[in-house]
């Protein structure tokens, strides 16, 4: 797969801040790549470097394999983090003033426009103003903006913050559907299950420093933790613990008098084998839990702190 | 260019708080003006035809008979227009007769030196003699102190006393001129220099570190320049569309005489809406100010030059051309407000014309200045 976004040693400094500090990406065509990372990380300095907005301090970065040029900026679409659009002009109108940055023929225009409105579920809400819209339409506007012309490089930064969970599935399943029309796609998010949902590959941001690379499952497989159980079991005795923490393939166990909680590396099976040790010391039990590992964890453990902050 | 200037048009036109400044406010303002000063207007006096009567007891000094019958005198004998003076009589007992009656605004008798007679509770056209004839007085002395100090010098000296009295008389003759016209001459001042609100967002909308509209348009493929310029065209377009309006409502329906030809208004109004726009998008161009703070600034530059040329208080612009002359001549305001004030008093279009040249050398400037703020593509921070 050709590379469309390559980043070398990327260094950008704010006075004493390091905001990059020798980044490195490499963005296959047609990925939805995610950039992951907590509030301040880098994700958005990182984008707008990228987009050549900023200027850096040190490293290399192409895209399609040139520098940024009016050329290359043809085929790149950017969803703002902030909603970016006139609110005297309607969403048609909107749509159609963006996409004449990058189309000057009317009637391609007319049809991407069309399809803009089609693609973001618009229809019906042409002739609205911005400020008639509701935050989830208003975000999807505001792709259908960045999308219309439609470019072969995505951009997209936070595009779901402050979206209802019911718009956030729309806008999610359009960016799907956008990699599957041949887009390749960068996806800056803080929402976890977000990029674990739809990116293909994931980079892990934090203090600027790509700190963990690859699909979901190789990130997963950084860690040593592979499977949570948790169950709801009262009054344990210790002798019971000890055969709990004796469990194959569980390194560590916590119990707080009400839930017991144990944490394994590797096995199959793990879950039964613990249901049949309960069972057979006759132990009475509530709820069960199997949690696979999160990209949360992932970051916890590289990290030692939350992704969410 | 042209779909993004159409869609500036759009974006202006539907703004409700721009049409509101630059097009309701001037004519609501206008309508106030017109109501406050309409009344103060209708009772002005017409200060010509003032009846004097002229003793000559000995011999007038030189100069004094021309003076009388210049002022007696209309440049156009045809029209209907009326002299300064109507010389009642020449005699003297006549004279004290129709003062007695109160007949007459004032008696001139001339008695070796130049006297003058006005009635008792004497009003302004009694004032305006009197005027008249210290100023003759004044200059007599001036030329014959000339005439034994420096002979030489006298030619210059009346040449410059010409000039004077030319000013005088066209302020003084000039049919167009409604003293309380110049505050709807500061109303499209400051109509044109408020248009500086929506050349702001021209900068603003278009640069990256201001605005996510700004890094939106930045990231495409369009250039900044013809960007910025097609947005300044939409705004100039619209702010002159507005100033018109507002124009044609002063002079067609609130009756206002400009005293000027209307393409002159037009003209003006292109260019005042060129340097207030200009003056915004200066102002949107510097980075690390807020939005707020640069709407502040814009307004108090826009209202403190109007304000210096006479908008809320019209002798202003006459006090600082006692003052400070040159402040004047490079206040926008009150270049915009001269163009017509020259035209209407003067007559004459020099004094336009080098308004006009000092109003393009700011749009110039501003411009200048703009698309060198403006002319970055990459930034430190956003």
């Amino acid at each position: 797969m050709e590379t469309v976004v390559k980043v070398e040693r990327l260094v950008k400094r704010y006075k004493e801040l390091i905001a990059l500090d020798h980044l490195e990406l490499d963005i296959k065509e047609g990925e939805i790549f995610g950039l992951l990372g907590p509030n301040g990380s880098g994700k958005t300095t990182a984008i707008n470097c990228i987009l050549s907005l900023l200027t850096y301090d040190k490293g290399e970065i192409s895209v399609f394999g040139k520098k940024l040029c009016a050329d290359v900026k043809r085929n790149i679409g950017v969803v703002m983090q902030n909603v970016a659009v006139l609110d005297e002009l309607n969403v048609r109108e909107n749509i159609d003033y963006f996409c004449g940055l990058y189309i000057s023929d009317k009637a391609l225009r007319k049809q991407r426009v069309d399809e803009a409105i089609a693609f973001a579920g618009l229809e019906g809400f042409e002739k609205f103003r911005p400020k008639k819209l509701s935050g989830g339409l208003l975000r999807r506007l505001n792709i259908a903006c960045g999308i219309a012309h439609k470019p072969k490089l995505i951009i997209m930064d936070e595009p779901t913050v402050a979206v209802d969970p019911q718009s956030r599935n729309r806008i999610l399943e359009g960016i799907e559907e956008l990699n599957r029309q041949g887009a390749t796609i960068i996806y800056t998010s803080h929402y976890m299950e977000e990029v674990e949902q739809i990116c293909s590959r994931i980079a892990i941001i934090d203090k600027g420093r790509n700190i963990a690379e690859g699909t979901k499952q190789e990130l997963k497989k950084l860690i040593k933790n592979t499977e949570t159980i948790s169950v709801e079991a009262a009054g344990l005795t210790e002798e019971q613990l000890d055969g709990a923490r004796s469990m194959p393939h569980a390194y560590e166990c916590r119990y707080d008098g009400k839930t017991l909680t144990l944490l394994y590396s590797g096995g199959k099976h793990n879950l039964t084998r613990l249901l049949d040790y309960m069972h057979n010391e006759e132990i009475p039990m509530g709820r069960v839990y199997s949690l696979l590992p999160t990209l949360n964890d992932v970051f916890l453990e590289i990290t030692g702190k939350e992704l969410r902050d | 260019m042209l779909n993004r200037i159409k869609y500036e048009i759009f974006s202006l036109l539907r703004n409700k708080i721009v049409v509101f400044w630059l097009m309701g406010f001037p004519m609501i303002l206008g309508t106030l003006f017109f109501v406050a000063f309409g009344s103060l207007a209708d009772s002005e006096q017409d200060y010509s035809d003032i009846r004097v009567a002229v003793i000559k007891r000995t011999a007038a000094p030189e100069g004094f008979d021309q003076m009388i019958k210049a002022l007696s005198e209309t440049e156009k004998p045809d029209s209907e227009e009326k002299p300064l003076f109507n010389i009642v009589t020449e005699d003297d007992k006549k004279a004290k007769e129709l003062m007695e009656k109160g007949e007459l605004q004032a008696i001139i008798c001339v008695d070796g030196d130049i006297f003058l007679e006005i009635p008792e509770g004497a009003g302004i056209k009694s004032g305006i003699v009197k005027s008249v004839l210290d100023s003759f007085k004044s200059r007599y002395k001036i030329i014959s102190a000339a005439a034994v100090s420096n002979p030489e010098k006298v030619p210059q000296i009346i040449k410059a006393m010409e000039q004077k009295t030319d000013y005088i008389r066209s302020e003084s003759n000039s049919a167009n001129y409604d003293p309380y016209v110049q505050y709807f001459y500061n109303l499209l001042a400051m109509s044109g220099l408020m248009g500086s609100m929506m050349g702001m967002y021209c900068a603003i909308n278009h640069q990256a570190n201001l605005s996510a509209l700004g890094a939106r348009v930045e990231i495409s493929p369009v250039s900044k320049f013809g960007d910025i310029l097609s947005s300044l065209i939409a705004t100039i377009l619209i702010h002159n569309i507005f100033l018109n309006i507002a124009s044609i409502y002063l002079i067609y329906i609130l009756g206002i005489k400009f005293g000027v030809p209307f393409w002159v208004i037009i003209a003006v109004n292109f260019l005042s809406s060129v340097v207030g726009d200009s003056m915004g998008c200066f102002i949107g161009s510097i980075g690390g100010l807020k939005d707020g703070i640069k709407n502040a600034l814009l307004l108090a530059c826009s209202l403190g030059l109007c304000f210096l040329s006479g908008l809320m208080f019209g002798g202003m612009r006459l006090l600082i051309e006692e003052s400070f002359p040159l402040f004047n001549r490079i206040n926008p305001a009150a270049l915009i407000v001269d163009c017509f004030y020259s035209l209407c008093v003067y007559g004459s279009y020099e004094k336009l014309i080098s308004n006009i040249a000092v109003l393009l050398i700011w749009c110039a400037l501003l411009l200048t200045g703009s698309m060198i703020m403006t002319r970055k593509r990459k930034y430190k921070a956003i």
